[in-house]
């Protein structure tokens, strides 16, 4: 601190100012160098150095400012000099201003010293060159002052210079620009007198310093200046007795040599400028560096979609070949094999090799012989190939089975496909002869072209060891187990030989062991006893019967298949029933019951539902409506043995007990059809249909009559026990007409209301079509009005109304008057009641009955409350991006999910904007250049 | 270099940004052409090769040129063209010509396409599709019949309990009852394995076999029932007049409404938003969702009691048909409720209602059947005269309880008295199936695979409004017309964000919504109906004249002078306390007058 004190107070009392100008440009700098002062001395201080700064001498002065920048050097070093500098400067400002006590921003003050630090010290050096001999004095006494403290040449020179062009200014200048200033100031002037009083005492202190310091050279008047200027040598001087002195003329000699030429290093920048500066120029560098990432940056930043990381190789397929041609053994198992195949040549490169020697040998042509041939077996196995595999796709067991049997034959060695059976036979035993007696062993191409060789090497020699040895094999096997495999053979061969024809035959035959074998039973049975038994009996002929007509059905259906020609050997029966179906198919025209899949439609109708009568035909409707009003027991019953509806040729008479389950009630009519023209001759089948034809082309009501007598010559053929269906015989002929017409839409008879009903849903139609209302249309409209009349609830309209109303109400914005009676309001007898004070009115917030969903929809209460439990699901504010309600419902119009996309565009909007693959490491970016 | 960076801390002066300005430097150094590092990553900062569009986006692209945040803008940009594409991707994966596909043309102007009869149908459809006219004789009573969602299923009940489910086109029987008690309606639950019956006291669940799995105890002298398919919800309506909503994935009853409308024999779902619609003995059909305890809409459809409902399923939901027991039928629009669109009376009484799902519409009354055709039906029509009929039939088994069309069939299953008659009706239903939603040729394993997936995908109970789109969208400004006692001092931080950003003047008020002509649609259509109509309302009011109390002054102009009116004097004190106020209030903004301090004796002023 006292260091520093010391400065300024130097500084103040330093150079006089010089030009009068100066003044008035540095004012402001003076300014901010007593705000400096401001801050760093005390009172008293400043009181002294009005005075002191006034009364100096000028080469008291002198000595001063000499003083005040060794002082300078000692504390600030190089950098802080120039500043230091700029506050002796400044010195001659503070001394005018000093009085009036200006803030100034200390910042401001700092900025500005620095500019002035430049500006100062360039002119400083301008001026050093012109007035260089002046100084010469100054120099030596600045010599002398820095007693003991270590300092460069350097610094030295720059002293030097600095007093140099310190003392120009002249005292004589000085005192009168002083007495000026006062002139100019009285405040000053007052205070200067003040101050004239204590002037000795300031004075003779100021001296007593100065005798003390101990200088070298002579002392002048205008402060301590020697003969000439002072060179290194006068320094170096009293150094001559020591040894080290001739060292120390060889480190000098650089700095004397340059001295010489007189040529000073500018002064550095003051810190701030310099690290301004180096700011600047670093930001420029890094500016540049980061400039080259712009691109990149930039695409990154704008990118829809992100893939980590980022600079990834894009992953390329090594193909077998590749990896081939490049492979290196690199353990000890593959060199292994690979030394192997490199001694067995085996290698790539040997295989190739050798072929081109191989190749080397032959001709052209016959060479394209070879490569024709190689190619030409390739194409052959290429093509097996393609065609075992097609047909090992194959999974039709047909075909299967056909192709079984085909290998087989193939193993038979075929002479004739048209050999006739016993020629096969013939040859078949013969074959086997041969294979017992083992002639065949030397027969075959292979031995007798065995036999003819003389020299057989090892390989043929086995060969026919083992032929001989298989030969002896089969003997054995032929001695042990001759008739089992014998039995399988034939069985096998019969298989074979079995074709469709023998099929047939065979089962025909069957039929007949069946017939043959019931009668057997019978006849055989009659000795027996629990087989004696009547319920037995009857049992046992149920049985027979029914065996009976399955086997007649499957005659038959075989006959069928074999047609009209064949069949010469199928007994009578088989034959009637032939003839039957023939005659059947010819009327196919007709009704269905009588076709031959009518059987399979029967169990299509006893479905288990119930549901009995699914079939498409008008007819089976008809026959349903017939029976509608029989007993519920009877259609109850589905109908499991519906099948006997059609086979009943074989039975002339069909049991009585067995009829009413077959024929139940429902099906009746078709029944009853069925029974008529199975009973009737072929020509009595044809009348009666003919009599349909033209019943169908007479009035609805004969045809019902027809039905209904038709209906009851089936009861009595029948005979059913049916107590039901007798009974109400009669009543139901009555209904029958009525019954009858409804299914048919387009029925003239209006009789049913139910018909009236259709009906009148036609007329109206057709009114409508033909533009006409008749007098029925308006009695009916009228009716209607009565119709609903009578239907119409009470009040209906009114009750909605009032509910309407009372919704709008509850709904609608009120005031509620939240006043406490007797609470801020005077009582008593003739006290007027008073309007309700508006702050105690509370409003209620509702929804205007005008801004209703159901606003002059007087049909229609559409409710305004509000969904708290949906409110969840709704979005309570707008989201971030959007600026709009409009940008949120679009960014929500379009739906994500795969239900209402395609796959391209759900997978396009589903995108993530990052993906990472996992487990890669994501490295930085590198730049690349 | 390395040091120096390090030295100066790289942070450019303040005053080297000042004097810049925007003149130097830009031009002069153009981005290198060839940029390795940024093509290293092109690659990976591009889309997917699969996703990459090929072509422009179809049509006009908004611009967005009026949003200012270049980030927003891109981003809105994006969005518009990836909407387009998809759109365009969905217009190509359409199916052509799907629409009134396999009616009945007429050739000529005599001919009438219901003089064509069943038995002319089936001879001329081919033997596969002939097999749908099927007739049902059973005993059982009056018939009702419900069919799966992929048609291949049909459960029957009888109203003295017989009861089957069976696979209609194999003939495969499920299982088949003998309740003993009265049946009134059965439904299948999420496909043919599970089926629910209403019977006389309560609801019951049966497995396929037929097994009594549930007793629905909460659901009381049920009537009707239907399952709600994406919500797993089986609603049922009763006597009691309760509206009841079970969870059949969870069990738990979701919902108890009580209708206060007294015994409900009808109720039909919306299959476009799962509403339930009801059809009430005074007329009135309410909506009902499991959120509101009251209904969503009520309608005075009929004087008399509502007999049958239907809800339109091609045009999503969009027509509901009526039909009272005084025999009208009467075609509302759902979506404003505007008045029936169509009425006619029908002979025979309350008539059975279904609408299929290409949009024909079955009313069975009386002793037949009669089908309507869209256009006709949904078109505005006053007089109140039948539509022109497309197909007729008769049934001769009065009642018929029932109409049910089977859904990728034309096929037409009417319950009646004596059981129940399957018709062809041409051009009745859906021809391509979408196999993830209902698949009739679907095996065991798909069917176990679409009941996991339908539980997955299960909606919760309380998605269900009347606008099924309103998950997700912004909740509507509240329509309260006052706030209490009239402030709004809501603190900034506090307001909603659009409120925000309007104050700070980022919000975008003038957005227009550029494809809203271009989207179809029925619900789009009124949302941008609606907000064309404020917009309007709101130039309106911006264009409207406004005078100084102009009615006032020409009122007291028009008044005689010398005549005292009271009327005309308590305008004229009106009008002298409005311009006192205003005089006052322009002071004190100028700051001429202080505002008047509070007092403590305020509270006993009046006013």
């Amino acid at each position: 601190m006292t260091r520093t004190q010391k400065k300024f107070k130097s500084a103040k009392k330093g150079r006089p100012g010089s030009r009068p100008a100066h003044y008035a440009n540095a004012r402001e700098k003076a300014r901010a160098a007593a705000a400096i002062n401001d801050v760093y001395e005390d009172l008293p201080e400043k009181g002294r150095r009005n005075t002191v700064g006034l009364d100096l001498d000028k080469h008291e002065g002198q000595g001063r400012r000499h003083h005040s920048n060794a002082g300078l050097d000692v504390e600030g070093r190089d950098a802080e000099r120039p500043s230091a500098r700029l506050l002796g400067e400044n010195e001659e400002d503070e001394q005018l201003g000093s009085d009036d006590d200006e803030e100034i921003d200390s910042e401001d003050a700092f900025e500005d010293s620095d500019e002035e630090g430049f500006a100062g010290s360039s002119f400083r050096r301008k001026r050093k060159e012109s007035s260089s001999h002046q100084g010469s004095g100054s120099e030596e006494e600045s010599g002398s002052e820095e007693e003991g403290e270590d300092e460069d040449e350097d610094e030295d020179d720059f002293q030097i210079s600095a007093s140099e062009s310190d003392s120009e200014a002249s005292p004589e200048a000085l005192t009168e620009l002083n007495a000026f200033l006062s002139t100019l100031d009285p405040e000053d002037n007052k205070k200067r007198k003040q101050d004239e009083e204590g002037l000795p005492d300031s004075r003779n202190k100021k001296r007593r310093i100065l005798s003390e310091r101990t200088e070298p050279g002579e002392e002048s008047e205008f402060g301590a200046r020697g003969s000439g200027t002072l060179k290194l040598d006068d320094l170096l001087a009293p150094l001559a007795s020591t040894s080290a002195l001739a060292t120390l003329k060889k480190s000098t000699k650089a700095l004397t040599s340059s001295s010489a030429k007189t040529k000073t290093l500018p002064a550095p920048l003051p810190q701030r400028a310099q690290e301004r500066l180096d700011r600047e120029a670093a930001y420029e560098k890094t500016k540049e560096e980061v400039e080259k990432w712009n691109t990149t940056m930039k695409r990154i930043k704008q990118a829809e979609h992100l893939s980590f990381p980022l600079q990834a190789e894009p992953a390329t397929r090594v193909s077998n070949l590749e990896l081939a041609a490049k492979f290196q053994p690199s353990n000890e198992f593959e060199s292994a094999v690979d030394k192997l195949l490199k001694s067995a040549q085996l290698r790539d490169e040997d295989i190739t090799h050798t072929e081109s020697l191989k190749m080397a040998h032959l001709t052209v042509e016959e060479v394209a012989a070879r490569r024709a041939e190689l190619r030409m077996m390739r194409e052959l196995a290429f093509r097996a190939d393609r065609k075992a595999k097609r047909v090992a796709k194959i999974k039709s067991k047909a075909y299967r089975r056909i192709r079984k049997k085909q290998r087989e034959r193939l193993d038979i060695p075929v002479e004739d496909e048209d050999m006739d059976e016993e020629a096969r036979m013939k040859a078949e035993v013969e074959r086997a002869r041969e294979r017992a007696t083992l002639k065949h062993k030397a027969t075959g191409k292979w031995a007798r072209s065995m036999q003819g060789r003389e020299g057989l090497d090892q390989d043929q020699r086995q060969a026919i060891a083992e032929m001989l040895d298989r030969g002896e094999k089969l003997r054995r096997r032929i001695r042990g187990e001759d008739s089992g495999s014998e039995s399988d053979k034939g069985s096998e061969s019969g298989d074979e030989e079995l074709d469709e024809e023998g099929i047939r035959r065979k089962a025909f035959e069957e039929l007949e062991n069946i017939r043959t074998e019931g009668e057997g039973d019978t006849s055989d049975l009659k000795s027996k006893s629990v087989f004696n038994m009547k319920f037995m009996q009857e049992a046992a002929t149920r049985r027979a019967r029914e065996a009976n007509t399955q086997a007649e059905e499957l005659a038959r259906e075989i006959a069928l298949e074999l047609g009209d020609a064949e069949g010469s050997e199928s007994g009578d029966i088989t034959e009637n029933a032939a003839t039957q179906n023939t005659s059947v198919v010819q009327r196919t025209g007709g009704r269905i019951s009588f076709r031959p899949g009518a059987s399979a439609a029967a169990t299509s109708i006893a479905k288990p539902l119930g549901s009995l009568a699914s079939d498409t035909s008008s007819v089976t409707l008809q026959s349903a409506d017939l029976v509608q009003d029989v007993t519920p027991q009877g259609r109850h019953s589905p109908t499991p043995t519906l099948t006997a509806v059609t086979p009943l040729v074989a039975a002339p008479e069909p049991n009585p007990w067995l009829a009413p389950v077959a024929l139940s009630s429902r099906l009746a009519r078709k029944k009853n059809e069925a029974v008529v023209h199975k009973n009737a001759e072929i020509s009595a089948k044809s009348s009666n249909k003919l009599k349909k034809q033209v019943a169908k082309g007479e009035e609805e009501k004969e045809r019902a009559r027809d039905d209904a007598i038709l209906e009851v010559e089936v009861d009595n053929v029948l005979t059913i026990p049916d107590p039901p269906t007798t009974s109400s015989s009669a009543r139901k002929k009555g209904k029958k007409p009525k019954r009858q017409n409804q299914p048919s839409t387009s029925a003239e008879l209006p009789a049913d209301d139910d018909d009236s009903d259709v009906h009148s849903e036609m007329e109206e139609q057709e009114g409508a079509a033909g533009q006409s209302v008749n007098a029925k249309g308006v009695k009916a409209f009228q009716q209607r009005e009565l119709v609903a009349l009578a239907f119409a609830g009470d009040n209906v309209v009114e009750a909605f109304e009032e509910a309407k109303r009372q919704e709008n109400e509850s709904d609608a914005p009120r005031e509620v008057d939240t006043t406490l009676p007797g609470w801020g309001s005077w009582g008593g007898a003739g006290i007027k009641k008073l309007p309700p004070k508006p702050h105690l009115i509370k409003k209620v917030a509702g929804i205007d009955p005008s801004s209703r969903a159901d606003f002059k929809k007087a049909h229609v209460i559409i409710s305004e409350k509000r969904d708290k439990k949906a409110a969840k699901y709704l979005v309570r504010d707008l989201p971030y991006p959007y600026t709009s309600y409009a940008q949120f419902e679009k960014s929500m119009d379009t739906p994500l999910g795969t239900e209402w996309n395609t796959r391209v565009g759900f997978q396009r909007a589903t995108l993530p904007r990052v993906v990472k693959k996992m487990g890669t490491v994501i490295d930085p970016l590198e730049k690349l250049a | 270099m390395d040091s120096l960076i390090s030295k100066g801390n790289a942070v450019k002066p303040l005053n080297k940004k000042r004097k810049r300005g925007n003149t130097e430097k830009r031009p002069a150094k153009p981005p290198p052409p060839s940029d390795l590092t940024a093509a290293s990553i092109s690659r990976t900062t591009s889309l997917p090769k699969s996703l990459r569009p090929t072509s422009p986006p179809p049509g006009q692209i908004p611009k967005h040129s009026h949003v200012k945040d270049i980030k927003l803008r891109s981003h809105l940009n994006r969005q518009a063209s990836n909407a387009a594409r998809t759109k365009a991707l969905l217009r190509d994966a359409e199916l052509l010509l799907t629409n009134d596909a396999g009616t009945i043309q007429v050739e000529n102007e005599m001919e009438r396409t219901w003089r064509v009869s069943q038995k002319e149908i089936v001879e001329d459809v081919g033997r596969e599709a002939a097999k749908g006219r099927q007739e049902w004789k059973l005993d059982g009573g009056p018939y009702r019949s419900r069919y799966t969602r992929n048609g291949r299923h049909l459960a029957i009940v009888g109203k003295t309990g017989h009861v089957a489910t069976f696979d209609w086109q194999t003939g495969t029987m499920h299982a088949e009852l003998q309740l003993q008690e009265t049946c009134r309606d059965i439904t299948f639950l999420q496909d043919q394995s599970f089926f629910a019956v209403a019977q006389k006291k309560y609801a019951f669940i049966y497995d396929r076999d037929g097994v009594e799995i549930h007793r629905l105890k909460a659901h009381i002298e049920p009537t009707r029932l239907e399952f709600l398919p994406y919500h797993w919800l089986l609603v049922s309506v009763g006597n009691t007049g309760h509206l009841k909503y079970q969870d059949t994935s969870t069990g738990s009853l979701v919902a108890d409404h009580r209708t206060k409308l007294g015994a409900c024999r009808t109720m039909t779902q919306n299959r476009h938003n799962a509403v339930i619609h009801l059809g009430h003995q005074n007329g009135v059909v309410t909506l009902w969702t499991p959120n509101l305890p009251h209904p969503a809409v009520q309608l005075l459809a009929h004087l008399g009691p509502v007999v049958g409902l239907s809800v339109d399923p091609s045009t999503g939901g969009r027509y509901m048909a009526s039909s009272g027991a005084d025999g009208t039928v009467k075609v509302w629009d759902c979506r404003n409720w505007k008045g029936c669109v169509r009425e006619w009376t029908t002979r025979g009484g309350g008539a059975e209602l279904e609408w299929s799902a290409k949009g024909v519409l079955a009313v069975a009354t009386g002793g037949s059947v009669n089908m309507y055709t869209k256009p006709s039906i949904q078109t505005f029509f006053a007089p109140k005269v039948p539509p022109p009929l497309y197909l007729t039939h008769s049934i001769p088994h009065r009642p018929l309880t029932s109409v049910r069309f089977c859904p990728f069939q034309d096929i037409l299953t009417v319950g009646h008295n004596a059981g129940l008659s399957s018709i062809l009706v041409p051009g009745s239903g859906e021809a391509n199936f979408d196999s993830a939603e209902a698949d009739p040729f679907e095996n065991k394993k798909a069917r176990r695979e679409r009941e996991v997936k339908g539980l997955l995908d299960k909606i919760q109970p309380d998605m269900i409004a009347l606008d099924p789109d309103f998950v997700g969208s912004l909740a509507p400004p509240p329509k309260l017309t006052t706030a209490v006692n009239d402030k709004h001092d809501i603190p900034f931080a506090r307001l909603p964000r659009l409120e925000r950003l309007r104050i700070e003047g980022k919000a975008e008020e003038t957005e227009i919504d550029a494809d809203a002509d271009e989207v179809g649609g029925a619900n789009e259509e009124e949302g941008v109906v609606s907000t064309n109509d404020k917009r309007s309302v709101g130039e309106r009011e911006k264009k409207r004249m406004r005078g100084r109390g102009k009615s006032l002054k020409r009122y007291l102009r028009k008044q005689r002078k010398n005549v005292i009116d009271p009327t005309a004097v308590a305008i004229r004190s009106k009008l002298e306390k409005q311009r006192e106020e205003k005089r006052i209030a322009k002071e004190r903004a100028k700051g001429e007058i202080e505002p008047k301090k509070p007092s403590a004796l305020d509270r006993f002023r009046r006013p």
